[in-house]
């Protein structure tokens, strides 16, 4: 085979840009040099232009959010301080009742006692007891009222009285309140919901969403009015198509909100960045390298050593977990388009 | 946009050569243009403006590619092609090479030669953009050159073989 570079000598005194001293590999950096540009000037421009429309469009949806949650906020805890304010005479009510309901029980059977402590002003010991031990096991937790003197029960069935009269205020006060809140939480949501549609690039409304059996999914939304359907799958989009017109690869960066949105609502991981074309060859170490980051078993920039078959998962020489490792396996088989095969071995860095 | 557009070639370049995968190097340059952009505040002096962006760049990809440089480069494509003769294929070839060659380069090297020969920074800049001496930097662009012909020659080697 002619060979491609030859052997000269590199020139260490001329340090000009592109003139080595080694004549093969001047011609191949000025032919590096030649190879047309991956993003145009105009590219990037637009790029900018765009972000900057995103920027007022986003500033836009935070005072909304802003102003919104400011609203739902105030709602919720005008709400909760009513409740909390008013909770108390619901408990007044329900413990009055039920004092009400026990005190007549214990007069009852505080009558009782007097009738037995009368009919039996010499009983002995044991019948009182006895007496004592039904009347708490009848009126169960009126205990202390029935332990109470008479005067007691008279105190407590004038509060019965006056929380009756309570209840019915706080019946109708919070019942009041209750349809307000309600009221106030559903503006806000509406409220909400229509700064969403008025600002937001989709519709709220998934025309189609399919999954298929090779992991992939499709869906059919409006973005910026327009309808878009789109295949991902974890390797990121496999075709777009914008009111009907296929978007080529190299441009699938200029959607990314929808393909984040699409990988968002369909959950799938997306393993190589959200505007990777699915079809375009994977680079399988940058994707587990990912993965393992989101997992947050590493840091970004952080070198390690990874090892992966299919019964053990091998991080920096230490064993992952079994659920981690089965999570991993899924992520090699999603990123590959096939499961590591027995005895098969993926491998990041250097293994010792 | 004033600032960038002189720069833009320059730093399209640098990814380009650097990084193999198109997607990806669009990926990141796009990634930078829009950093560059959302704190460009922070640029004090117009001056710094190309540091402020190579430095970008130059996280972005080690940040995310800090692992492409430890998978083999020599893809059975580059095989394929390695078989035809025309003019246009030994040129590709010889792009390829050269590019897997400087992926081997220690990043101490690599990057140097990368901003000297394709993205035309001068010594001056470079000095300023790695925290270098302008000596330092020369003599990493001689050793950078010393070691690519190296790798080259390695290469025919191996493939001789």
């Amino acid at each position: 085979m002619k060979k491609l570079f030859n052997n000269e000598l590199i020139n260490t005194n001329n340090l000009e840009k592109g003139i080595t001293g080694n004549a093969d590999l001047d011609n191949a950096i000025s032919n590096v040099k030649e190879e047309p540009l991956i993003f145009s000037v105009e590219e990037a421009n637009y790029l900018v232009e765009n972000a900057m429309t995103n920027d007022v469009t986003s500033s836009v949806i935070k005072n909304t959010i802003v102003i919104g949650g400011a609203v739902l906020l105030s709602a919720v805890f005008g709400w909760m301080y009513y409740e909390f304010n008013h909770k108390p005479s619901d408990n007044i009510k329900t413990n009055n009742v039920a004092t009400n309901t026990n005190s007549s029980e214990s007069l009852n059977e505080r009558n009782k006692i007097k009738l037995s402590s009368n009919e039996n002003a010499y009983s002995d010991d044991n019948s009182t007891e006895i007496n004592s031990t039904e009347l708490n096991s009848t009126a169960n937790n009126s205990a202390e009222v029935i332990s109470t003197s008479n005067i007691q029960i008279t105190e407590s069935n004038i509060n019965t009285t006056i929380a009756n009269n309570s209840i019915v205020a706080s019946n109708s006060t919070t019942t009041a309140k209750k349809n307000t809140t309600s009221y106030d939480k559903q503006a806000t949501k509406s409220s909400i919901d229509d700064n969403k549609k008025s600002n937001s690039n989709f519709s709220k409304t998934i025309i189609t969403q399919r999954y298929f059996d090779d992991g992939s999914a499709k869906m059919t939304l409006e973005y910026k009015n327009q309808p878009a359907r789109i295949t991902i799958n974890s390797r990121g989009i496999e075709s777009l198509f914008i009111n009907s017109e296929e978007v080529d690869p190299s441009y699938y960066y200029l959607y990314e909100d929808l393909a984040e949105e699409a990988f968002r609502r369909s959950k799938i991981e997306p393993l190589a960045g959200a505007t990777h074309d699915a079809n375009a060859k994977p680079n399988i170490n940058a994707m587990m390298t990912g993965a393992l980051i989101r997992r947050g078993l590493i840091k970004e920039g952080e070198i390690f050593n990874f090892e992966l078959t299919p019964s053990i998962a091998i991080l920096n020489s230490i064993s992952l977990k079994a659920d981690v490792h089965k999570d991993l396996l899924q992520v090699y088989q999603s990123a590959f388009g096939s499961s590591l095969p027995r005895g098969g071995k993926f491998i990041i860095g250097k293994q010792p | 946009m004033t600032l960038y557009n002189p720069l833009h070639e320059r730093l399209v370049r640098f990814v380009q050569t650097l990084v193999w995968d198109k997607e990806e190097a669009r990926d990141i340059v796009s990634e930078t243009i829009l950093a560059a952009y959302e704190h460009f505040e922070k640029v004090k002096h117009h001056e710094a403006f190309l540091y402020y962006l190579f430095t970008i760049a130059k996280r972005k990809m080690n940040r995310r590619y800090v692992q492409q440089k430890r998978q083999s480069p020599w893809t059975d494509e580059l095989n394929d092609k390695a078989e035809d003769t025309s003019p246009d294929a030994i040129k590709k070839l010889q792009i390829k090479e050269l590019k897997e060659a400087i992926a081997h380069l220690p990043e101490k090297y690599r990057e140097p030669l990368v901003l000297f020969e394709f993205s035309g920074l001068t010594i001056k800049e470079i000095a300023e953009l790695s925290n270098l001496t302008e000596n330092g930097v020369k003599s990493r662009l001689v050793r950078a050159r010393q070691q690519l012909s190296e790798i080259l020659d390695g290469t025919l080697h191996e493939k001789a073989i």
